[in-house]
């Protein structure tokens, strides 16, 4: 069914059809609608599931967790401060091996205080061990949430995905929303088991040796690493159920540019447009788009980047003390290569100040101008 | 996905912390031990009222009488007449007041069921022993005796077994019907008691003496003391005993409107409230010290107050005078309280010029009893200047061979269960002399804490678990956290115009159920494990085990050694120890 | 009674009034039970990994969240069909005054369906006996070392706040009442609190073998009164303290060793007021 929705909506939609019984939230601004947009409809009966309006998201993780463990699907959705003050039940979470799958609305970090869109808050959790997946607009936002569920009780990690404050979460645009017989095909009833059995009783995630945690850590890895192939194959699934499909990372016309723009998120779209543009002048120019950033997709980055003499990043979130966080990943996760782009990073659109396709055509354009890059990123601004 | 995938994952444990031997991180480690407590220790009979109390509290009224009556065949007797020694030991006095042990054992006797058949001894033994009195001593040793398994007959003098439980204590303190039960109970046991025949004049000690392997003289005094005064022989003197022993015998001797009884005993005592009973107007007990140094009960000297009888103190008798051959009046002396004579008490010292005139009709001479038992030189036994037979008072023995003396007329302590010690100590020494035991070696094993009580129940059964005889419970080692102050239940009594005139009916009666659990509850059971469990339920590393009636078993593997459980016991029966 | 849920071995110290504690609780609710266990004592004495001391379902949460853990979990057994298994939360002082107090709040204002027992010995034991907000004023810990300046919060008051179906104080100085509000607690739908107070021979300061007695002497000095809450409004006392000096309770204990006459002077008047106070609110309830 094709439908206007905001980003949140789709998110909320995508809950419902993945008939998730447990839900547990905490309201923060700009995930809201999604909170409000499933509490509606628990009232009208829709939702098959409970919801859990707790105090906070440290709590709501906690539930979530406690009842992921006890063999329920669960969801929860946060944004910016209440992703941080989850961060201990990130790791709770993926140390606990529950395929939690959260939704975060990027939001800027204070102080200083302010609500626009920036990555950093869902990036200072690259390490808690979670799958992270950004998504690009709306539609993809639904279609990787019900992605999430099969690949997150597939793998045992939990999943966040992300979408841009604002730009997505309250952008409202047509989207195909999947019907239910299709989705219950695609993402059958869970086989999650309920870790706590009165008749064969046993003692979850009590303290371990340190040799012991070694083991079970390298397990955690092994396992993230074989999510590679299983969230291609899931989205190649996907494609064939419901014809979208969105890969680890996404390649426009990288085979014979001279320049790679690299974006993630709602940005995309606008590097869509400046890439169009800068084709239409004539400018041997390539989009990458990445949309898993844990596990980080070195291969397909590496194999959309070689050879390609320059790369500009563009992050919307900060490392202070290092750069920009996709293009130091993506630094690491080219440095096996022979030969490797020239890149430069530039900080743009954090806390979702405005990133017009003219400037990142002027960036690219700068790019190429440049012989080398300096040492840190430049920062794009205005004023 | 099952667990089995889970466990790969992430720590999933399901192995027991009982691989990990926690009992060797301390060396002390808690032994039960059950003990004595106080009351057992005075009480003369050494009765086992802890452990009957701790069985009454599980409902079990029968065992707990039946633990009582291991060493006292009389506790439908001490029930209502004993002076209690217990209570004034009692742990609890410490804490508010002093359990209601007598009322207890007066509630044993009248609810509970005698089992005789668990009495029966598991061999009979071919000697026999006779024993001359039926009273509280006569009768405790020929329980113990039956019960070892020889031949017992009684020879009593008076129509009917009892001694001064009969004939000497009124109807109104000690039904006869009471008496009857409880003396039935020995006979079922077969203990042969004749009655009315007198030795001396019936038949000679010589032959009573050939008839049988040991002899157990405890005939008692009942010839009255000589008030010594002028005019003793008018009529309307009386002996206090023939007194009483006419009323128990349903021929009452005929007593005047104004009476006074001369004495401080519990015989004085039941004269006057008999008299009173009879009809006397006006009744008064003339005794020579002060009301501290009475030997009667407190509570048998409080009731004259509330039957409206009069007590004169420090006044003794000077002279009797008459008027047309009658008694008309009884002079006394006052008397001051001076310095302490032979029996521990001030001697009364009388004040110049103090008479004054008790104007009486009949006067009841209750000042103490003789012996009249001149049979007891036949054989050639040592009797002191008062004609009481000499004996060991460790083996009640007297200077001929086979012939044991107790109670009154060997000059014990003159209260039942006094007697009823007497008797039981005698029956051990007998059962040794018989079975060529050492009485002394036995004595040791069987003595109650330090004082003169023994245990009976150990001699005829060692296999029993008993308790550590010498190791009496204080106060400190009682944990009274464990306990709500609660007042003392006292037993009921008639209030004084229900008491006369001419009613013997019993003045105290019994405590009402409810009451009677009240106060058991209030009982701490000194050193008896009553399986509250506490140290079961408390031990923190589950090092307790409890094994049904029996008891408990401390695991070793695992017990730390805290001693919480030592430590928490209402009752210390646990302590800690060396290594196990 | 004779049914054991918790194991010999472990690590508690001798005379540990909190492995007696436990061992009661789990006696008193039976094998349907999942345990809540979160960093504390209970953290240590039910043991590592590959081992566990209980016999029944357990696990291993966070610290600040025994609360909602048990309410995820009880929300997933209600999902699946099942309302009978016992979810019980096990949390210290700590995890319950300080830092767990939101996340309980939380629970507990939505009536979550799960049973919390604190285990209150005053202090953060496991850690090295720091102070909580649970410890009484005039203890000595490390972190208070000349004796703690704020009062002990009052915890069963901010719970009565909640107006819980069910809450009541409990010890192992009363054990069969500990046992029978268990079972009490049980039988009710929502969110249960109990709150024990738990001896600490190690923490405050005593011989090892007066745990027992030390909690005897908190309830007859009323410093620690057992009573029930039901609805956040009708008080009942369970037990009736003979009102013994609290300085008996003091003197036992090292951690109150400092304390001068005057300073006992004032704890008894304090508990004396507080029991003046439970007595009003305890009139005109059934």
């Amino acid at each position: 069914m094709r439908t206007l929705l905001s980003g949140n909506e789709a998110i909320a939609e995508a809950v419902r059809l993945a008939r998730v019984p447990f839900v547990a939230a905490y309201p923060i601004t700009p995930q809201t609608p999604i909170y409000e947009k499933l509490s509606g409809l628990e009232n009208e009966g829709r939702l098959p599931g409970t919801m859990m309006r707790t105090e906070s998201e440290h709590s709501a993780m906690a539930a979530c967790v406690a009842a992921s463990l006890t063999g329920v699907r669960t969801f929860t959705a946060t944004a910016s401060q209440g992703l941080a003050l989850m961060h201990e039940m990130l790791h709770f979470a993926s140390g606990n091996r529950v395929p939690v799958v959260m939704a975060n609305v990027n939001r800027v970090l204070a102080v200083p205080w302010a609500f626009g869109s920036d990555q950093t808050d869902s990036l200072s959790q690259r390490d808690t061990g979670w799958l992270q997946l950004y998504c690009e607009d709306g539609q993809e936002a639904l279609d990787t949430v019900l992605q999430a569920y099969r690949i997150a009780e597939q793998v045992m990690l939990p999943v966040m995905v992300c979408i841009d404050g604002f730009f997505t979460s309250h952008f409202i645009e047509p989207l195909e929303i999947p019907d239910q017989a299709a989705v219950d095909a695609f993402l059958p009833p869970p086989s999650i088991p309920n870790r706590f059995d009165i008749q064969n009783p046993a003692y979850i995630s009590n303290v371990v040796s340190p040799a012991q945690f070694m083991r079970f850590r390298q397990r955690s890895f092994e396992d993230m690493e074989k999510a590679r192939p299983l969230i291609q194959a899931v989205d190649e699934e996907y494609r064939q159920g419901f014809g979208r499909g969105y890969g680890l990372v996404e390649a426009v016309e990288t085979e014979d540019a001279e320049i790679v723009l690299v974006t993630s998120g709602a940005m995309t779209g606008t590097a869509r447009v400046a890439v169009r543009a800068l084709r239409d002048q004539g400018v041997r120019v390539g989009l990458l788009k990445i949309k898993a950033f844990r596990p980080f997709p070195g291969e397909e980055v590496q194999a959309a980047l070689q050879g390609v003499p320059k790369a500009a990043v563009v992050d919307r979130n900060i490392s202070i003390g290092k750069e920009g966080i996709f293009c130091q990943e993506l630094k690491a996760a080219l440095y096996p290569l022979e030969r490797r782009p020239q890149i430069t990073g530039y900080i743009a659109g954090l806390c979702g100040d405005d990133v017009s396709p003219e400037t990142l055509e002027e960036l690219v354009r700068e790019t190429l101008r440049s012989d080398q890059p300096p040492p840190g990123p430049i920062w794009v601004r205005k004023d | 996905m099952d667990i089995k995938d889970i466990e790969q994952i992430a720590p999933v444990s399901r192995g027991s912390t009982e691989i990990f031997k926690t009992g060797q991180w301390g060396s002390g480690k808690p032994y039960y031990l059950e003990k004595t407590s106080p009351c057992r220790q005075a009480c003369p009979a050494g009765i086992d009222m802890a452990r009957a109390l701790a069985a009454a509290a599980l409902g079990r009224l029968d065992e707990a009488l039946r633990i009582v009556r291991e060493d006292n065949p009389l506790p439908g007797v001490c029930g209502r007449v004993c002076y209690h020694p217990c209570e004034q030991e009692c742990n609890r006095k410490d804490f508010d007041q002093a359990v209601n042990i007598r009322g207890f054992e007066r509630y044993l006797s009248d609810h509970g069921r005698v089992d005789l058949e668990r009495e029966v001894p598991a061999e009979c033994k071919k000697e026999k022993v006779s024993i001359i009195g039926s009273g509280p001593a006569g009768l405790s040793a020929a329980w113990q005796l039956a019960r070892r398994g020889y031949s017992v007959t009684i020879f009593e003098a008076l129509p009917e077994p009892g001694g001064m439980l009969r004939y000497g204590i009124p109807e109104y303190r000690l039904p006869k019907e009471v008496l009857r039960r409880e003396i039935g109970y020995i006979q079922q046991l077969g203990v042969e008691i004749r009655t009315g025949v007198r030795v001396g004049r019936d038949f000679s000690l010589k032959e009573l003496k050939k008839d049988c392997q040991v002899l157990f003289i405890a005939a008692g005094v009942q010839g009255a003391r000589r008030l010594g005064i002028e005019g003793e022989g008018l009529p309307g003197v009386v002996e206090g005993i023939t007194f009483l022993q006419r009323v128990n015998r349903g021929k009452p001797l005929e007593v005047g409107r104004r009476v006074a009884i001369i004495g401080g005993g519990n015989t004085a005592m039941d004269c006057a409230r008999t008299v009173r009973r009879l009809g006397a107007e006006e009744v008064t007990v003339v005794y020579r010290r002060s009301r501290a140094e009475m030997p009667a009960l407190a509570e048998e000297a409080a009731s004259l107050e509330t039957e409206g009888i009069r007590l004169v103190l420090q006044a003794a008798p000077k002279r009797l005078l008459a008027e047309g051959g009658r008694l008309s009046g009884l002079e006394c002396l006052k008397m001051d309280l001076g310095a302490p004579d032979d029996s521990g008490r001030p001697c009364p010292v009388p004040i110049d010029s103090s008479e004054f005139i008790l104007p009486v009709d009949t006067i009841i001479n209750a000042v103490g009893q003789v012996s009249e038992a001149g049979f007891v030189g036949e054989i050639g036994l040592s009797v002191s200047p008062t004609g009481l037979i000499a004996i060991d008072p460790e083996t009640m023995g007297t200077n001929v061979e086979g012939v044991f003396a107790g109670g009154d007329l060997a000059g014990e302590r003159a209260f039942v269960v006094d007697a009823v010690a007497g008797g039981k100590r005698a029956a051990l020494a007998i059962a040794c002399f018989l079975e060529g035991r050492d009485f002394q070696k036995e004595l040791g094993r069987l003595r109650i804490g330090a004082r003169r009580s023994i245990a009976f129940g150990p001699f005829l059964d060692p296999e029993k678990n008993q308790a550590d005889l010498g190791k009496v419970v204080p106060f400190e080692k009682i944990n009274i956290l464990c306990f709500p102050p609660a007042g003392r239940r006292p037993n009921p009594e008639r209030p004084a115009p229900d008491r006369w005139p001419r009613t013997f009916e019993e003045v105290t009666g019994g405590l009402a159920p409810a009451q009677m659990k009240d106060e058991i509850a209030r009982c701490f059971k000194c050193g008896t494990c009553v399986h509250c469990d506490l140290c079961f339920l408390l031990c923190p590393d589950v090092s307790i085990r409890k094994i049904g009636w029996e008891g408990y078993r401390v695991n070793t593997d695992y017990c730390k050694g805290c001693g919480q459980c030592a430590a928490t016991c209402p009752r210390q029966v646990i302590e800690m120890g060396g290594p196990a | 009674m004779q049914n054991e849920y918790f194991r010999s071995g472990h690590m508690a110290c001798p005379g540990c009034g909190m492995a007696s504690t436990i061992r009661l609780v789990l006696k008193a609710l039976g094998e349907k039970t999942v345990v809540v266990i979160i960093p504390s004592c209970v953290g240590v004495i039910s043991a590592a990994f590959p081992n566990s001391t209980l016999t029944v379902p357990c696990f291993h949460s966070a610290f600040e969240i025994a609360a909602p853990t048990a309410a995820g979990i009880a929300q997933a057994l209600k999902i699946q069909g099942d309302e009978e298994t016992t979810v019980l939360a096990l949390a210290g002082d700590g995890g319950t005054f300080d830092i767990g107090l939101q996340s309980l709040s939380g629970a507990a204002d939505r009536n979550e369906n799960f049973l919390y027992v604190c285990l209150d010995n005053e202090g953060y034991m496991n850690t090295g006996i720091q102070s909580s907000s649970a410890t009484p004023q005039g203890a000595w810990t490390t972190t208070t070392p000349g004796g703690r300046g704020g009062k002990k919060k009052h915890f069963m008051e901010i719970i009565a706040a909640h107006r819980l179906p069910y809450a009541a104080t409990a010890s192992i100085a009363q054990p069969l009442d500990l046992m029978e509000k268990i079972k009490k607690a049980q039988a009710v739908r929502g969110t249960r609190f109990i709150h024990t107070l738990v001896p600490c021979p190690t923490g405050w300061r005593m011989p090892e073998d007066q745990s027992a007695r030390s909690a005897m002497l908190a309830v007859e000095s009323r410093i620690f009164p057992l009573y029930e809450i039901v609805d956040g409004t009708r008080y009942r006392i369970t037990h009736e303290s003979r009102g013994l000096p609290v300085r008996e309770y003091l003197k036992l204990q090292g951690r109150f060793r400092h304390l001068s006459e005057e300073e006992i002077g004032g704890i008894q008047q304090e508990v004396d007021e507080e029991w003046e106070r439970l007595t009003l609110l305890i009139k005109g309830c059934p």
